[in-house]
């Protein structure tokens, strides 16, 4: 069955590491897609918002990345990690958010909740959603939702976001939770 | 000022009419509240007053609320400093998106291709160069 996903002006996108990725990298097939969100974004057509966990996965991505590249010195790796995170705080309409309640927030307990309730939601999503076997090239495997995939449904659910934009196709298992908006898919439209 | 409240769980509808003088909560019956305010049928004032919606068993609280603003003041703070220490937080730049675009490339040899390594570390597998 056909399914049109279209993202409304007014809503609230959670990157994927991988959309910011696209968009620094001129050579990745998805470049184009991902400016064009980006842009949007900027234009104030959307909220973008960017978790610590898509933080965290863009600097192991990119430490492996230029490790792979022959780069052998760690400071130098450093220094364009930091200066590929300060291109995103130059972009307006962007929002930071670590997932955990403001420095404010005094009572400890309140904390704990909010730490347990995404754990608790990343964890039913992870039951709820089992996924199915795969028959790649004769050799059986498991696709669906993996635990960083759940704790970034989580995140964008506890932020009130709308779409969570991607190119995890995975993450169309659990799209009653949130409509995941895939780059790759051509029925997607922003 | 009056606040027509109907819990889900509720069979009647309950008014609330608050006193312009004392402001005094007085919890009217809708025969009550119908009779005071001469309206012949409740859902008769709905049209005449826009910002009042009548909720419904259906309807789901949060459709009602507006949806809180994203207020990333400190945490955005927060992962800069722990990335910067002291240094200042850059500016928001006019037309940023379109000037650092591509802003990778001059780190990576051309066509190096990152889908493998995305993949791996984001379904959590142990990548190591």
């Amino acid at each position: 069955m056909l399914e049109i996903t279209v993202a409304k002006e007014g809503e609230r996108l959670y990157l994927d590491s991988m959309v910011i990725i696209a968009y620094l990298q001129k050579s990745h097939r998805l470049h184009a897609k991902a400016t064009s969100i980006m842009s949007k974004i900027e234009q104030l057509k959307f909220e973008g918002v960017v978790s610590s966990l898509t933080l965290m996965e863009f600097i192991k991505i990119l430490r492996g990345s230029f490790i792979k590249s022959g780069n052998r010195d760690m400071k130098a790796i450093e220094d364009a990690i930091r200066e590929m995170v300060k291109v995103l705080y130059h972009i307006d309409n962007l929002y930071f958010v670590e997932g955990r309640p403001p420095e404010f927030c005094l009572m400890d307990e309140i904390k704990t909740v909010f730490f347990h309730s995404i754990s608790q939601i990343a964890f039913e999503m992870i039951c709820k959603y089992c996924g199915r076997i795969k028959d790649s090239s004769g050799e059986l495997e498991h696709y669906g939702l993996s635990p960083m995939d759940v704790l970034h449904l989580a995140l964008a659910k506890k932020l009130g976001c709308d779409k969570i934009v991607t190119d995890d196709w995975a993450l169309k298992d659990a799209k009653t939770e949130m409509t995941p908006l895939l780059l790759t898919d051509s029925h997607a439209f922003w | 000022m009056s606040i027509l409240v109907r819990r889900p769980n509720q069979k009647r509808t309950r008014m609330f009419f608050v006193g312009p003088k004392k402001m005094k909560l007085t919890v009217l019956s809708q025969a009550q509240f119908r009779s005071f305010v001469r309206l012949p049928r409740i859902d008769d004032c709905f049209p005449a007053i826009p910002q009042l919606t009548r909720l419904r068993p259906s309807l789901k609280i949060e459709t009602l609320r507006e949806k809180p603003k994203v207020d990333d003041t400190l945490s955005r703070m927060n992962l800069w400093k722990t990335l910067f220490g002291e240094e200042e937080i850059p500016e928001i730049e006019k037309g940023a998106v379109e000037k650092y675009a591509g802003s990778l490339d001059k780190y990576l040899p051309p066509g190096f291709q990152l889908d493998e390594i995305i993949k791996k570390v984001r379904k959590g597998k142990t990548w190591i160069a």
